[in-house]
């Protein structure tokens, strides 16, 4: 049944060279988020650890008189402990986004439907991180009022234009995007879900507290960590005798910026070399 | 027309009803090794631990931190266990080879506490064998059987882990957070029942034991440590027993 | 359930009739025109193609053309190199040596996909905590296609009583509908079915030799890839085969019948049919040689 007389759509399909909108390939990324319960799940659960952490730290704080200005009011809101959790819950979430897709084998579904591979990663990666993002800004919503109450009457400070505030919201966002585009780059390279999620909490979380507590001696490196260089930024860091080392504010910036740029650019490459 | 007529083998007269317990015992210690990354990531392990142990400048044997790494280790091969099983339909297979879902469970504790126990006395020697300074003092043995007690605790909570939870990813996301995450947000404080509840984490306890850190009992500390231990056998027993597979 | 799965004579020529029925499918803009005739061919090309996994050699220098307006066959035995060559055709693996090209171009060079191939590779390729609804409408929204055809596509298959629904919870058959559903989103001239029949019951079997046919009247390619035999005899009209990882055979059906060895008194048939059984039996004795996997011969 030999026939070269076609129909209108398959003619007016044959030879399509449309390069994929980019907004459509967001728009798919999202559905495919939206399509899943967990997301839901981990985020509510970061908003409602962060401001149980800035409840609990803010609890038994007391200080004695007329020193209470020398006390940074921001590590209260900005417990450097429970960012670090919601840091790895970030990440947790880049890793799936990327290694649930490789298991499931919906990715050959997705690559025969797009095969610009780098695109894909590139709308992904920015719904991640626009999720991401969205996530950090609740949790500093929920903690900045929760800290500030628990404070009343002893320290201000935290309110929405407080000295320093802006920044450490922005920043505890940021820290949040960059964990979970890290979170990414590692569910690339270990497409197995369980690995993936082992690898992230072992990057962000493990090794940043061996390398911290001193038991590793690499002290430039432990500066380096996502955690530590947030720290550093948004001036959190809890009173100590001996407080650990941070980078000076623009190496910070800097490295903080350096960090989602190579995950990125590592996720795209190993997505688009590797057979699928 | 000469018909093959199918003929069926006796049946032998040693045929058992039930499964050996030897012959249960062999088919886990195989199935612990595929995919070739456990075996690989294990070897690594050890490998990392001792590393990290050497470079280590505090003077005392059994530094806790460091241990964290075999800590993990031991939960995630024992959430392998259970886990692989349920997410690849394994599970089906085995129970209709061994009907018998309590001998199952035993076995297949009884061989994680069999290789995480092993894992612990060899990184306690490698331990051992890093020289230190006088100050660390002699190495009881209380102090190795504690790290040998250490890694049969972590491997059958990580089995408990993930007979409740019976999906790949969330397994480990939940044997990460209960062995590693938890002792590092629950710091021992001033705070009376924070301090209780996080001398009765496991990694707590265990540095009691091995570094004589901290202001629990001995004896306390052993006791949180079995019951640790048998609550998440129990947990596994019961959970594995009940629920359709 | 049962009407919906019979093909009406007219249901796929409705895509023929211009901008009405290409209301849901826009390209950014784009709309369906009126076709020149005779000088457009959607081939699927394969020149040398070569696949080598560390020592393993997969896929030996096949060179093939798969031809519009007929439904070509895949067939070999397992472990012949089927899915590794269909996987290269969609941009999926780098051959090693060689080139695979849609309509002259690889597939990978292009920015969307569902509009030019449609494809089944594996019905498990799905999320299982997904709706199939979801399933579609991320892959259709990838690529510009609207809601509309999601679901009338979903209607096609016989899936939209259950598209909101944990594809978890589906069955084999289920899964496989959702499959030719992803295959026909972008209602493509080009289409690749790997093993698509598994698991359908009889009904559906006869729904989906239906479709392929009436998507090869319609001047499409449809490439199927499949095991069983009496399917092919009914569905397929050329026939490519291959055996370790080596062309075989690319004929025509009547053709490729030809090869079975014929029982002594064979009678010629009136009409150029094949006879039943001839397909397995020529199968069988051309791959002999290249099957990796035998089960044994019982006692």
């Amino acid at each position: 049944m030999n026939t070269t007389v076609v129909t209108a759509t398959t003619a007016a399909n044959i030879g399509i060279t449309d390069r994929a909108r980019f907004r459509d390939l967001v728009a798919a990324e999202w559905v495919k988020i939206r399509g899943q319960r967990w997301p839901c799940f981990l985020a509510a659960f970061c908003v409602l650890w962060d401001a149980f952490a800035a409840w609990s730290s803010a609890r038994h704080v007391s200080f004695p008189p007329g020193a209470a200005n020398s006390f940074n009011p921001l590590i209260y809101p900005f417990d450097d402990t429970a960012w670090s959790l919601l840091a790895v819950l970030a990440a947790t979430f880049g890793a799936l986004s990327v290694a649930g897709e490789y298991s499931s084998g919906l990715i050959r579904s997705t690559f025969v439907a797009v095969p610009a591979r780098g695109r894909v990663v590139a709308a992904k990666a920015l719904v991640v991180a626009v999720c991401a993002a969205c996530v950090g800004l609740a949790c500093s919503a929920a903690a900045l009022p929760i800290a500030g109450s628990e404070l009343a009457g002893k320290l201000t400070g935290l309110g929405p234009t407080g000295p320093g505030v802006p920044i450490a919201v922005v920043a505890s966002a940021l820290l949040l995007v960059i964990s979970s585009l890290i979170g990414m780059a590692i569910g690339a390279l270990v497409r197995h879900p369980a690995g993936a999620v082992t690898a992230a909490w072992s990057a962000l979380l493990f090794v940043p507290e061996l390398l911290g507590s001193g038991s590793v001696n690499l002290p430039a490196a432990a500066e380096g960590m996502p955690v530590q260089l947030w720290t550093a930024i948004s001036h959190t860091q809890p009173q100590s005798p001996q407080p650990a080392p941070l980078a000076p504010a623009p190496v910070a910036w800097l490295l903080f910026a350096a960090w989602p740029m190579i995950s990125v650019a590592v996720t795209v490459w190993v997505v688009r070399r590797r057979d699928v | 027309m000469s018909a093959k007529t199918a003929v069926l083998p006796a049946r032998p007269a040693s045929a058992r009803r039930r499964a050996r317990v030897t012959d249960l015992v062999a088919p886990e210690w195989l199935k612990l090794w595929p995919p070739w990354y456990t075996a690989a990531a294990s070897a690594a392990v050890v490998v990392l631990s001792v590393v990290i142990a050497q470079h280590d400048p505090n003077p005392y044997h059994f530094d806790a931190p460091a241990w964290l790494v075999p800590m993990l280790a031991a939960g995630l091969l024992g959430a392998h266990t259970v886990v692989t099983e349920h997410a690849t339909g394994l599970l089906r297979s085995t129970l209709i080879a061994v009907p018998d879902r309590r001998r199952l469970v035993a076995v297949k504790a009884a061989v994680i506490v069999g290789v995480t126990a092993a894992l612990g006395l060899v990184l306690a020697y490698a331990d051992i064998g890093i020289p230190r300074p006088a100050t660390a003092g002699a190495v009881t043995p209380r102090q190795i059987a504690a790290c040998v007690a250490l890694g049969p605790v972590c491997g059958l909570v990580g089995m408990a882990v993930a007979a409740l939870v019976r999906h790949l990813a969330a397994t480990a996301t939940g044997v990460c957070a209960v062995l590693g995450a938890l002792p590092l947000f629950l710091q021992p404080k001033q705070n009376r029942w924070e301090h209780d509840v996080s001398n009765a984490l496991p990694y707590y306890s265990w540095s009691r034991l091995a570094s004589d850190s901290g202001t629990m009992t001995v004896p306390v500390a052993w006791g949180t440590l079995a019951a640790w231990a048998v609550a998440a056998f129990l947990i596994t027993f019961v959970v594995l027993d009940r629920r359709d597979v | 359930m049962a009407s919906a799965l019979r093909v009406a004579p007219g249901m796929y020529a409705g895509y023929a009739a211009g901008p009405m029925a290409w209301g849901e499918v826009t390209s950014a803009g784009r709309r369906g025109e009126p076709a020149e005739a005779a000088n457009v061919a959607p081939v699927i090309e394969t020149n040398e193609l070569t696949k080598r996994f560390k020592n393993v050699t997969a896929v030996d220098g096949l060179t093939f053309t798969v031809q519009p307006g007929r439904v070509t066959g895949f067939l070999g035995p397992n472990g012949s190199g089927k899915s590794t060559t269909l996987r290269m055709i969609l941009g999926l693996n780098e051959p090693t040596h060689g080139s695979a090209l849609i309509d002259g171009h690889r597939f990978r060079d292009a920015g969307t996909g569902l509009r030019r191939v449609g494809a089944l590779l594996d019905a498990g390729d799905v999320h299982k905590g997904r709706s199939a609804h979801t399933h579609l409408m991320a892959l259709a929204r990838s690529n510009g296609i609207g809601k509309r055809r999601v679901q009338r596509v979903l209607e096609e298959v016989g899936l939209s009583a259950v598209a909101r629904r944990r594809v978890g919870g589906y069955s084999l058959g289920m899964r496989q509908r959702l499959g030719i559903a992803t295959a026909l989103l972008g209602d493509p001239p080009v289409l690749i079915f790997d093993e698509p029949i598994n698991g359908l019951d009889p009904e559906g079997i006869r729904w989906a030799r239906e479709l392929f046919r009436q998507l090869a009247a319609e001047g499409r390619t449809v490439f199927v890839s499949s095991h069983l035999m009496s399917e092919m005899e009914h569905t397929a009209d050329h026939l490519i085969v291959i055996g370790g990882g080596k062309l075989l055979a690319d004929e025509s059906l009547a053709t490729f019948a030809d090869r079975a060895p014929k029982p002594a008194a064979a009678t010629v048939p009136a009409v150029p049919t094949v006879a039943p059984g001839a397909l397995e039996a020529a199968f069988m004795s051309l791959t002999a040689d290249s099957v990796e996997f035998r089960a044994g011969d019982l006692p």
